[in-house]
């Protein structure tokens, strides 16, 4: 029995969670950038989450196979959702009509994917106290 | 019957299912781990009902006893698709459901460690003579 193998799958969960948040605040960060280098204003990110055989291996049976981590495997461009349109005819990236292309990104929508991911992270996070609290438990016995 | 034999016998039931709380443990972090993985599905392991018999049996001095001994859970493991609702994205984890049964497992551990820690603290007062 390795309870190092069930930190790491948590572990997954927690940088997995993390990413999403990192992806999160470079969206809220860049909520007004109207320039990047490819060009256009910012496109919001979204990472894709996919599951992963876990590096440890800890149970010689069946398990095994079904106990996966979690990683993410892409961070993607949202390029469906549409700029948002400002009348701003001083603005240097403005067009002819005068308007401005703003990224596509939504504070609300970002707000909510944040509260999300950080109950997410603290789940991962209780999971591994209490794999802790059963790894101690048994150094008393 | 020899002295190893008694101790394997009262402890190593406990051991074994000790094994199993870890493993359901370890299925509980994997859930809880891909809680937003587009298509995954819960897993939960269930163990083997049939206790098996360890070959040991309790000395009969009279035909109303019990022929019981030295059964302990079985060893194989089965791993099973919890099968709940899924979200529109495939995913079927229920996270309320696994943190209730994450604290249930803990609590089966802890009882379990327990009650080893008590057997040996009993074989510790028989060999020493003295009380824990």
């Amino acid at each position: 029995m390795d309870f190092f193998g069930m930190m790491n799958v948590s572990a997954s969960g927690l940088t997995a969670q993390r990413t999403r948040m990192e992806t999160i605040a470079s969206n809220l960060a860049n909520a007004q950038t109207t320039r990047t280098p490819e060009g256009g204003p910012y496109k919001r990110r979204d990472v894709v989450f996919s599951t992963v055989d876990p590096a440890i291996k800890p149970f010689g049976n069946e398990l095994e196979a079904a106990m996966k981590g979690v990683r993410v495997s892409e961070v993607i461009e949202d390029s469906k959702t549409e700029f948002q349109l400002r009348y701003q005819p001083g603005h240097p990236d403005a067009d002819k009509d005068g308007y401005v292309k703003y990224p596509n990104v939504e504070p609300m929508v970002e707000m909510v994917n944040l509260v999300s991911a950080t109950r997410s992270y603290e789940a991962n996070l209780s999971v591994i106290e209490a794999t802790k609290s059963l790894m101690l438990g048994t150094l008393e016995i | 019957m020899g002295f190893f034999n008694v101790i394997d016998n009262a402890v190593g039931p406990l051991a074994a299912s000790l094994g199993q709380k870890v493993q359901r443990h370890a299925a509980i972090a994997a859930n809880i781990a891909n809680v937003d993985t587009p298509g995954y599905k819960a897993v939960d392991v269930t163990f083997a009902e049939e206790l098996q018999n360890a070959g040991i049996q309790m000395a009969r001095t009279d035909r109303g006893h019990l022929t019981a001994g030295g059964f302990r859970p079985g060893s194989s493991t089965k791993v099973m698709k919890l099968n709940g609702v899924p979200r529109r994205d495939g995913n079927d984890v229920n996270i309320e459901h696994e943190m209730v049964k994450m604290a249930e497992n803990q609590i089966e551990y802890r009882f379990l460690t327990n009650m080893l820690k008590r057997r040996f603290d009993k074989y510790r007062e028989a060999i020493t003579g003295r009380a824990a």
